[in-house]
């Protein structure tokens, strides 16, 4: 549809003439007077009926544009006499072109869905990859954008345009509100510090660039794979990553495969051995026994490496009020949070208790307004 | 233009953590006003929860008489512009600035009316046929602030936008910034962490801490009157000296003492406040420019004038900061006039502490009992 929209476009340059393309059904998909877009000529039905390839009315001009043997679109443009009518000849044979080119295009990117989803053999894509001009063994790194199902479209377009250039970022939709992103990470893969710093601006930019017309995405970002053959398993990752980072990431827009930590491994026990495992951990229900207070000082306490001066300054609570907390959780839970041991039991047991309470919920993790 | 009201606002996580917390907070039309804090402070979530890219989950937010709480973004008539450019790298400055008004299908003449507005309004007019490379940081920034105005939107959400530029360029945009918020005549609200950018652009800013507002102010009813040691601590530059003292009551004279030095503490501090906290410890907290190590000053307040020890000398151009350690035990950072300072490292020398522009704080609460 873009490329047809580009012709009609340039060659509104080349003429002046007003011109455009509707489909079978009269239903006008390019043209140059962008309010007659989506709109329905009703001439359509006139010019489909004629066996003529032209037609005529007082002011425009039509004409079939037969693709195979089926007609597949009615091009027209303003005027009525011979010099008109040579021009939409030339205009429906780049229009043709265009629609081929699209088509591989889109065959293109039907092949890296197949990829993504598994649906083809291992042996063959890098034979495939090479027939589609796609170069195989470069590093590559997928993310999903996941947005409303009403915005999803409008993403599509604005990634597609941020990344305009298929040898940096090859985009394409998989469902109405998930869209690919499949980079080329050919300059990041040099050591951590490159790897780090290449998904950090990526995924960044997605959510600036989407957050820039009022989108809201979350961004799952799979692990860096050294060929085309491996595509799959960063694509399962980055939706391991979004899966798991809306049950566990709370505050983030973007989650990252390398950094799920003890989520990852959480999100795939049984919700019965998880309850068991509560049970035995926080009996009767010890850690509902926790006020808001305690809790964020444990989460502080926890991102401090346990470090009490640390956390009490962070706080901005004197150390004894500090200990004075964590005395309180040795009491309610039985678990000093000082001794390490106590520490990793805690944390697993908090991250299992809101994995079983997004169970609870029934909620779709992805759900996005 | 639109003003804004920020009723109870509260953003809660699955899991319990709460990012923002009863969020009060009215923005009359025009206003320029900063949301500054530490990261993790809540104020981009605040942001977002305005921008509807974020659900609100509790309170209620209005622009102008309008509840926006179910408002999807796109109709929230808000443009936002973000640290990362986010620039189409194909398109031209033009189609950049066209491109969300082309998603909304505008006609043509009004796009092209709006973005000729924008680049006029900007000064960017000759840069419409360039693409984003052939921009440098300044002008790529300027590009993002276009895209936003040519949505022609009620109100302008900035979320960090200097971020990604140099110092020097961070100063010169500021001020274009503020320029702009004259001509637009429209509500702008501006997160940042950066204390300066906060203090020179806002007409109020809003600093935050772990969810909670601190305080709303002026930026100079913030420096002058902070209402705890987060705010004062984290407002100025080089920050606030903060000492450990005690308040001693003799008759209607108040002192406040520390590392055996008593400062006598002018008249009207003995309001009913300080007088009750006769032996109290308290939080001593002095302003590095309320230190002074000029000779006439220091000779004629004796009552407030102290002996240190000068560790390091910082000669700014403009004013020299002096690091320096009273008793061998209390580190103090005063910002003194190069043109009258004498102060060598190494040197003791006799300071003398400006009693008028001093705060006290509660020890327990640190909240500020009298500035």
């Amino acid at each position: 549809m873009e490329e047809i929209k580009k012709c009609v476009k340039q060659a509104k340059v080349i003429l002046s003439k007003e011109l455009g393309v509707m489909d079978v059904s009269g239903l006008i998909i390019a043209a140059t007077e962008p309010e007659l877009e989506d709109t329905v000529d009703m001439s359509a039905r006139a010019v489909l009926k004629t066996a003529d390839l032209f037609s005529c009315t007082s002011d425009k001009t039509y004409m079939k544009v037969i693709v195979g043997d089926q007609t597949k679109y009615i091009a027209y443009i303003e005027g009525t006499d011979t010099q008109t009518r040579t021009y939409l000849e030339l205009i429906a044979e780049w229009i043709k072109t265009a629609s081929k080119a699209k088509g591989t295009d889109a065959e293109r990117q039907m092949f890296t869905k197949n990829v993504l989803l598994e649906n083809e053999l291992p042996g063959d894509i890098p034979l495939k990859a090479r027939e589609y001009g796609i170069e195989c063994n470069v590093p590559r790194l997928v993310l999903v954008a996941r947005t409303s199902k009403e915005r999803g479209a409008d993403a599509l377009e604005i990634l597609q345009n941020f990344y305009p250039d298929e040898t940096v970022a090859s985009i394409f939709a998989m469902d109405e509100s998930t869209t690919i992103i499949v980079m080329n990470a050919k300059d990041a893969v040099l050591n951590e510090d490159t790897k780090n710093e290449f998904i950090r601006a990526t995924s960044q930019s997605v959510v600036d660039c989407l957050g820039n017309e009022s989108i809201s995405v979350y961004v799952g970002v799979g692990s860096f794979v050294a060929s085309y053959q491996y595509l799959a398993k960063s694509y399962r990752d980055a939706m391991l990553a979004l899966r798991v980072g809306k049950v566990f990431g709370k505050n983030s827009y973007v989650s990252r495969y390398d950094m799920l930590g003890l989520g990852r491994l959480i999100y795939q026990l049984p919700a019965t051995l998880c309850h068991m495992f509560i049970e035995e951990v926080f009996p009767s229900e010890a850690y509902a026994t926790l006020d808001e207070d305690t809790l964020d000082t444990i989460d502080c306490f926890f991102k401090n490496n346990l470090n009490g001066s640390e956390t009490a300054r962070e706080l901005y609570v004197h150390r004894n009020t500090l200990v004075y907390r964590l005395d309180k959780v040795k009491k309610n839970t039985g678990l000093d949070l000082r001794s390490f041991d106590d520490a990793v039991l805690f944390k697993m047991a908090s991250m299992v208790r809101t994995y079983l309470e997004y169970l609870d919920s029934g909620k779709d993790g992805n759900q996005i307004r | 233009m639109a003003s804004l009201s920020f009723q109870h606002v509260y953003k809660k996580y699955d899991g319990g953590v709460v990012a923002v917390s009863d969020f009060n907070l009215e923005v009359a039309d025009k206003e320029f006003i900063i949301l500054v804090g530490p990261s993790g402070c809540g104020k981009s979530t605040t942001l977002r929860m305005l921008a509807g890219l974020e659900d609100i989950s509790e309170g209620e937010i209005y622009i102008e008489d309008r509840l926006i709480n179910d408002v999807l973004p796109k109709d929230r008539d808000i443009a936002m512009v973000f640290q990362n450019y986010a620039l189409y790298p194909h398109m031209t400055v033009r189609e950049n600035m066209a491109f969300s008004l082309k998603l909304k299908k505008m006609p043509k003449d009004e796009i092209a009316r709006r973005v000729d507005e924008a680049a006029k309004i900007l000064e960017i007019e000759h840069l419409l046929d360039r693409k984003p490379k052939a921009l440098s940081g300044g002008q790529r920034q300027r590009v993002a602030l276009g895209r936003a105005i040519v949505r022609d939107p009620k109100v302008f959400l900035m979320d960090e936008p200097l971020s990604n530029l140099d110092a020097k360029l961070r100063v010169q945009m500021r001020v274009e910034i503020t320029k702009l918020h004259h001509k637009l005549k429209t509500t702008f609200i501006y997160v940042t962490h950066d204390q300066t950018e906060a203090m020179t652009m806002g007409t109020r800013i809003v600093v935050m801490k772990d969810g909670f507002i601190q305080q709303v102010d002026s930026p100079t009813e913030l420096y002058d009157n902070p209402k705890n040691t987060f705010v004062a601590g984290f407002i100025g530059m080089p920050p606030m000296n903060f000492i450990n003292a005690t308040l001693n009551v003799e008759g209607s004279d108040v002192y406040i003492s520390f590392e055996n030095i008593n400062i006598k503490l002018p008249e009207r501090y003995a309001v009913d406040e300080i007088m009750a906290r006769d032996g109290q410890e308290v939080i001593f907290g002095v302003r590095p420019e309320a230190i002074t190590d000029e000779a006439t000053f220091v000779s004629d307040h004796p009552e407030a004038s102290f002996a240190a020890d000068v560790d390091v000398v910082e000669m700014l151009g403009a004013e020299t900061y002096l690091y320096v350690t009273v008793n061998a035990a209390l580190p103090l950072t005063c910002r003194v006039d190069p043109t009258t300072s004498q102060s060598a490292v190494g040197e003791q020398v006799d300071l003398a502490i400006d009693t008028s522009r001093i705060h006290i704080f509660d020890k327990d609460t640190e909240a500020a009992i009298v500035s």
